[in-house]
């Protein structure tokens, strides 16, 4: 029998015995238990928090950091949202070297949310909680939640016109929580007493206190079961094979240099955009990236200050190793200058309240870079913003008079193709990766109506892969006042593909004029620009919406897409359009069958098809024509050549201006009446 | 005439069957092939391997696995979907979840309804009509836009048609309309709407009719093939189908109501066999129940003589049941399951299997991959020569050829591998158990580990070890237990109605009016069904949350009837609840009750009380059958007694190492622990 080919292996039975002092089998299990562990963390807390921003979008982490002479380390997380998972290491070692080791006891828990000690920005807060094992000090716990709301002048958080951090909330430096396990009470009413839902906040504070204690009692099961000294070594195991897996994928990449740019649309105060840009020095196993030459810090609050030493590690983690479990080993072998006074390193008094266009540029800007290094793993860019909206105000419904709601919807955007395959649509930004709201849940607590929440047709960048659909959410206020903040961007440039591929149309909000009876006109996520009444976005004259030949917010009322605060009174609704990510390959390499199955499933036109993928589909039996297909694909090759054609930058065209328009075009009718098979 | 109780459970490969004979407790067993194509075929080859004529078949007890293939393949039926203007995408968007585990950073990952749907975008039809969150009309229904859609549905062939409209829940109206119209319009077509789980939740919901509308044209088809067939043989009673939630349907109700609820019929009843086991032995019936197969290990839980129920259970990641089901879970480490190193070393068990075919590479057959099956053969603990009684030939030889594939790259010996494969595979045995056990707030320690399947009973005593669980049970048939539990799975109806209210203001007489008439709808059930009154056990339920909360927690009302005591020690109850399972509680918290659930079971079925013959601490000398060398804790190898275990008697004690051998299964007592033979045949290994 032939011998199956010798996989080469970074650590054997034999090298971890002698490393760690404990089998392979061992070391396997406490990996596992250490990752169990946050697991019924996370649980404990979706299941037992507050507010919807924790237990319906998940935007929280919990985690476990290992205790040694330098100080801590993740060794697991289980992410709710991903930015914790790159933030908390860094975050744990900030706020526990600064309070000093050996000011812990059994039983405390110190609370902050301090940017400049490695928060991200105010309303995301933190607890942490030292383990002790026979009275020393072994590890630490940590969580952190987005809180609904954390005081200041904008309630909810996000305040795009603030210019320091004393208009974005209540900044708690490093304070006590509990203290050998009895609560601390003036900690715990200075944040209920500065901040508009104390309610919600106690709610979701006790349940991140109960979160570690869970934790606690399984970490110390972990410890009873395999001993201390094994569970330590079974942590520095983990964290050293996270390491050294992220370094041998490095050292397969060539030695160089490499660059990329991305741009923010505007910081929301001035309107000039932001350009972020990134060196990466390769050597060997390590990596250098260098964020010299990015835009200064702008007056207003896009910025971020530490994280972005951090986050950024999401686009070679998902290029390099994706599939296996995110801990500190995996950032040990990169090192990131962030230059200060810059975009990705803000000074105080800077807020970093509208830190989140950053972060998805950030990653953005690494897939950019590592595809180009790793053409073989390539991803081509996301859609690049966060699609993220608060909605709040007071509410008008009976018996709810006068009560103050604040809740976010999160829309999605759409991923790039990549080197395997479609991008995934309805999603948000990898560094972020959090969930939306059941709407039957949302409308019962807060006085609006999700009215649409669709794919937009002809949205996804052309492809041999292509990307995700980008989505058309529609929004209405059905009681009294309400206003709204928009956590958007990607709505100056499209975002290019890569290989080959097509561009992703760009991001737009516009207001919906309803008809006189009160209603809306929507097919297929698009609306007629007749009920349309542009806020922001690439137009051209006439208010039609174009990615392209439009110009950034022409005679719009606003002039960016950070608009903080939007009022929106009863039955006033707002339309809101995300960029779609790039595609991957040339779209006249896609298979013909997967054009149509999008043309048969109503999410492409016959047009799009025709002018993006030459791609002839009968609009009446829904069947490719192969030879028009070939002629059409000859043709738009040779123009390419020529420089006559590219592929197009995915949108709905022509945008319809009246209903009549929009019922006449593919999206308006039943595409191939006769019965088909999906295949 | 002989009067006799049937079980047939269809699994992917075989079609397992027991016969108990009611006079006598006499059990037999069989096993055939099972027939994909057609399932009715596989399960009348079962009984015609008894020779038993059907009108003497008393109690008819099935399982199916139609559902769950059709949805593993996408072979459902041809399915629309009408839905609310503008939630088109509702399956797709799938609430923007991504799995915390592999996929998370992985961009070529897409949600599976992206992937492979169930409805295809194109018969997904969005209808403009809007309600509110309190049953208000927001917008009217559009009747001509719905005949339209339902005229083009028709036009493209669906055979089944979901309903589901946003805030359906709160005000039924709209859907009912679009039923109406459909019932007009496309009379044969199958309907599903919010009507089958009219609660909130429009992603949930959506999935929850979908999947009825996907798999009820299916199940229908198979059951009433096999009520034909069955009648064609002679056989006029009723066939009771297990469902998901541990109870039984007639053949019929299973058809009329909810088809869906047997997707995950089999693996359950091994559950409900559990039960009728923990009643068998007496005590405090606390069992964690682990069935070891080929491909998979399922594990779940009884407490207090119940199998545990979850609201959670999926088809795939994020396409819930939405409905409450006995808590099975599977994972993919059997006896089949590959032993794989990835390029960077870190060793890993399945979830790739080797199938029937090539299967391990000790059968020979063409398998060069290694699996948990060479691991063991390799440790000793399956003896090629005493396989399957002897009936097939392993070779030592190539397990240990496999295995080296991977413990060479490791620098271990194939010894050091295979034990640690066995370690391995237990430890995520133990870890899906351990997981199951925290979301209950069990104390593990206060349970016993009942083992089954073929390859339970090997690992059952290592795990428990490492649980600390004192006890494994091995029952007398460890092999077709799950078939045993659909003769013993009582009639079970459950009906919930939603109230999302604070318990102190709905007050006490209204909670009783609410429950009693749930309770009267159960009774009239399950008196359809041909259950006396009298026989009928009524558990009530009810979901509570601090309000503010959207997670309902499942917490049994023990007073009854209600009176502001029995209200109160339900508050109790949700305080201390949230104290053990998320370590805080809020006191001053008003507690909402969200959901009040009444289940109704007829009697219990008994397993066959098969008395063994009693003899004393000292098996008999015969029944050893071989002593072979065989390390069973990861030292050398030493010799160890295989048992046959017919030959055991009731009262014998076996010191740890030892092997019994049931032909069909495989039972380990490892070093220091000590195994005793019950009246029953039971084997009980306390875990040394």
């Amino acid at each position: 029998m032939a011998m199956a080919a010798r996989p080469e292996v970074l650590m054997t039975a034999r090298t971890i015995g002698d490393e760690y002092g404990i089998d392979l089998v061992t070391a396997e299990s406490i990996r596992a238990g250490l990752i169990e562990v946050t697991r019924h963390m996370r649980n404990t807390l979706e299941r037992s928090a507050f507010s919807n921003v924790v237990r319906d979008l998940l935007d929280f982490g919990v985690a476990i950091h290992q205790f040694g002479e330098d100080g801590t380390e993740m060794a697991a997380i289980t992410e709710g949202c991903c930015h914790f998972a790159f933030t908390h290491q860094h975050m744990t070692n900030f706020v526990l070297d600064e309070w000093g080791y050996e000011n812990l006891g059994p039983g405390d828990t110190i609370f902050s949310n301090d940017s400049w000690r490695g928060s991200i920005h105010f309303p995301d807060v933190n607890l942490f909680r030292p383990i002790f094992w026979e009275g020393e000090l072994v590890f630490v716990l940590s969580d952190a939640t987005h809180i609904t709301d954390i005081g200041g002048p904008v309630p909810g958080g996000f305040n795009g016109q603030a210019t320091s951090f004393f208009e974005e909330g209540l900044r708690v430096p490093p304070m006590l929580i509990t203290s050998a396990d009895t609560p601390v009470r003036s900690t715990i009413n200075l944040l209920l007493e500065n901040t508009r839902t104390p309610f919600q906040n106690l709610g979701d504070l006790r349940s991140l206190f109960g979160t570690l204690r869970v934790g606690e009692n399984r970490l110390v099961r972990l410890i009873e079961r395999h001993g201390l000294d094994a569970v330590r070594a079974g942590a520095r195991y983990t964290v050293d094979l996270a390491e050294r897996r992220m370094r041998r994928e490095i050292e397969r990449l060539p030695d160089g240099v490499w660059e990329g740019e991305e741009f923010i649309d505007d910081d929301g105060v001035h309107d000039a955009p932001l350009r972020l840009t990134a060196t990466v020095r390769k050597q060997g196993d390590s990596i250098e990236i260098d964020y010299s030459g990015s835009d200064r810090q702008p007056e207003g609050a896009v910025m971020t200050c530490w994280e972005e030493t951090n986050r950024c590690l999401v686009g070679p983690k998902m290029i390099l190793d994706p599939r296996h479990p995110m801990n500190a080993g995996a950032t040990r072998p990169f090192h990131v200058l962030a230059p200060p006074g810059s975009v990705m390193m803000g000074l105080p008094p800077s807020s970093q309240s509208m830190h989140v266009e950053v972060a998805t540029k950030a990653c953005n800007l690494m897939l950019g870079i590592f595809s180009q290094m790793a053409p073989h793993r390539a991803i081509a860019r996301e859609s690049g913003a966060t699609h993220v909206h608060v909605f709040g105000g007071i509410d008008t419904r009976p018996g709810r008079e006068g009560l103050p709601w604040g809740q976010i919807v999160s829309a999605g955007g759409s991923w790039g193709g990549t080197h395997a395959g479609d991008g995934i649509s309805f999603n948000i930004t990898a560094i972020f990766n959090i969930s939306d709201n059941t709407l039957e849940l949302l409308e019962r607590d807060n006085p609006i109506a999700v009215r649409g929440r669709n794919l937009l047709m002809d949205s996804a960048a052309a492809g041999r892969h292509r990307a995700g659909f980008a989505n058309a959410l529609i929004v209405e206020s059905i009681a009294g006042e309400a206003f709204s903040t928009f956590l958007h961007d990607s709505g100056r440039y499209p975002r290019y593909g890569l290989e080959g591929g097509g561009a992703g149309m760009t991001s737009y909000i516009f207001r919906i004029k309803p008809q006189p009876d009160g209603s809306i006109r929507q097919r297929n996520g698009i609306i007629p620009l007749s009920d349309l009444e542009p806020l922001a976005g690439n137009f051209m004259e006439g208010g039609i919406p174009d990615p392209v030949l439009g110009e950034w917010c022409r005679d719009t009322p606003y002039k960016t897409l950070k608009i903080s605060g939007y009022p929106l009174r009863k039955g006033e609704l707002v339309y809101i359009i995300s960029a779609s990510g790039g595609a991957y390959g040339s779209p006249l390499e896609r298979d013909p069958a997967l054009v149509r199955l999008d043309v048969w499933n109503e999410k492409l036109s016959p047009e799009f098809a025709r002018d993006g993928y030459g791609v002839i589909v009968d609009r009446d039996t829904l069947e490719v024509d192969d030879a028009a297909t070939e002629a059409c694909r000859a043709e738009l090759r040779a123009r390419q050549v020529d420089g006559t054609w590219a592929p197009p930058v995915s949108m709905f065209k022509p945008w319809p201006q009246t209903w009549e328009e929009l019922m006449a075009s593919s999206v308006g009718t039943r595409l191939g009446a006769a019965s088909m098979a999906a295949d | 005439m002989a009067s006799y109780h049937l079980g047939i459970d269809v699994g992917g490969t075989f079609t397992d069957a027991v016969l108990i004979d009611t006079a006598t407790g006499a059990t037999r067993r069989g096993k055939v092939q099972s027939t994909p194509e057609d399932q009715s075929i596989g399960v009348v080859r079962a009984i015609e391997q008894f020779g038993v004529p059907l009108e003497e078949v008393e109690v008819f007890g099935h399982g199916h696995t139609v559902a769950i293939n059709a949805l593993l393949q996408r072979g459902g039926a041809k399915t629309g979907l009408i839905c609310t203007e503008g939630t088109r995408d509702v399956l797709d968007m799938g609430r923007l979840r991504r799995p915390f585990g592999e996929e998370l950073y992985d961009a070529s990952w897409h949600r599976p309804h992206q992937a492979r749907p169930l409805v295809h975008r194109r018969y997904i039809r969005d209808i403009p009509e809007r309600l509110r969150y309190d049953g208000a009309t927001h917008v009217a229904l559009d009747e001509d836009a719905v005949r339209d859609e339902v005229d083009f549905l028709r036009r493209e062939g669906v055979e089944s048609i979901a309903v589901c409209l946003l805030h359906s829940y709160a005000n039924p109206a709209h859907e009912q309309r679009v039923i109406e119209i459909i019932h007009d319009a496309f009379p044969d077509v199958y309907v599903v709407s919010s009507a089958v789980r009219p609660v909130v939740g429009e992603y949930d919901r959506t999935c929850t009719v979908v999947l009825n509308a996907y798999t009820g044209p299916i199940i229908t088809r198979y059951l009433k093939r096999l009520r034909d067939q069955l009648a064609a043989q002679g056989y006029g009673d009723d066939v009771l189908v297990m469902q998901m939630n541990g109870g039984v349907r007639t053949l019929d109700r299973t058809i009329e109501e909810f088809p869906a609820y047997t997707i995950q019929s089999g693996p359950v009843a091994g559950l409900l066999g559990a039960e009728a086991y923990a009643r068998q032995i007496g005590g405090a019936g606390n069992l964690i129940c682990m069935d070891v197969g080929g491909t998979s290990t399922d594990v779940g839980v009884v407490v207090e003589g119940e199998a545990q129920r979850t609201d959670d259970w999926e088809v795939e990641f994020g396409i819930r049941l939405g409905f409450p089901s006995i808590d099975v879970r599977s994972i993919g480490a059997g006896g089949g399951s590959l032993i794989q190193i990835d390029e960077l070393g870190t060793l890993r068990i399945g979830p790739e299997s080797a199938g029937a075919e090539p299967g391990p590479a000790a059968y020979q057959r063409g398998g060069t991959k290694p699996t948990v099956t060479d691991a063991l053969v390799v440790m000793g603990v399956i003896q090629p020569g005493l396989f399957l009684g002897g009936g097939m030939k392993l070779s030592r030889e190539a397990a240990e050829t496999a295995l080296r594939t991977v413990s060479d790259p490791l620098a271990m010996s194939a010894e050091e591998l295979a034990f640690g494969v066995f370690q391995l595979a237990g430890s995520h045995m133990e870890a899906e158990i351990s997981k199951m056990a925290f979301e209950r707030a069990l104390d593990v320690t206060k349970f016993g580990l009942l083992a089954y399947g073929g390859a339970g009973p090997i690992f059952g005593a290592s795990v428990a070890a490492s649980l600390g669980v004192p006890d494994v049970h091995v029952p007398y048939f460890p092999g077709g237990f799950s078939a045993l539990g659909m003769v013993t799975a009582p009639l079970r109806v459950e009906r919930s109605r939603a109230l999302v209210e604070d318990i102190d203001a709905v007050g006490h007489e209204r909670l009783q009016a609410l429950f009693d008439e749930l309770e009267s709808e159960i009774r009239a059930d399950l008196e359809r069904q041909a259950v006396p009154a009298k026989g009928i056990e009524v558990e009530r339920v009810m979901y509570g949350l601090y309000s503010g909360q959207t997670f309902a927690n499942r917490v049994p009302l023990r007073g009854w009837p209600i009176t502001d005591e029995a209200v109160a020690g339900w508050k109790q109850d949700v305080h201390e609840y949230y104290e053990k399972v998320y370590g805080y509680s809020a006191l001053e918290s008003p507690i909402v009750v969200t959901t009040l659930t009444v289940v109704g079971s007829g009697p219990a079925g008994h397993l066959p009380m098969v008395e063994v013959q009693a003899g004393g601490e000292r098996p008999p000398d015969d029944a050893v059958v071989a002593r072979e060398l065989a390390s069973l804790d990861g030292s050398r190898a030493r010799e160890v007694s295989f048992f046959d275990r017919p030959k055991l008697l009731a009262r014998n004690r076996i010191e740890g190492p030892a092997i019994i051998d049931d032909g069909l299964a495989t039972i380990v007592v490892p070093p220091a622990s000590v195994a005793v033979v019950d009246p029953y045949g039971n084997i009980q290994i306390r875990v040394g």
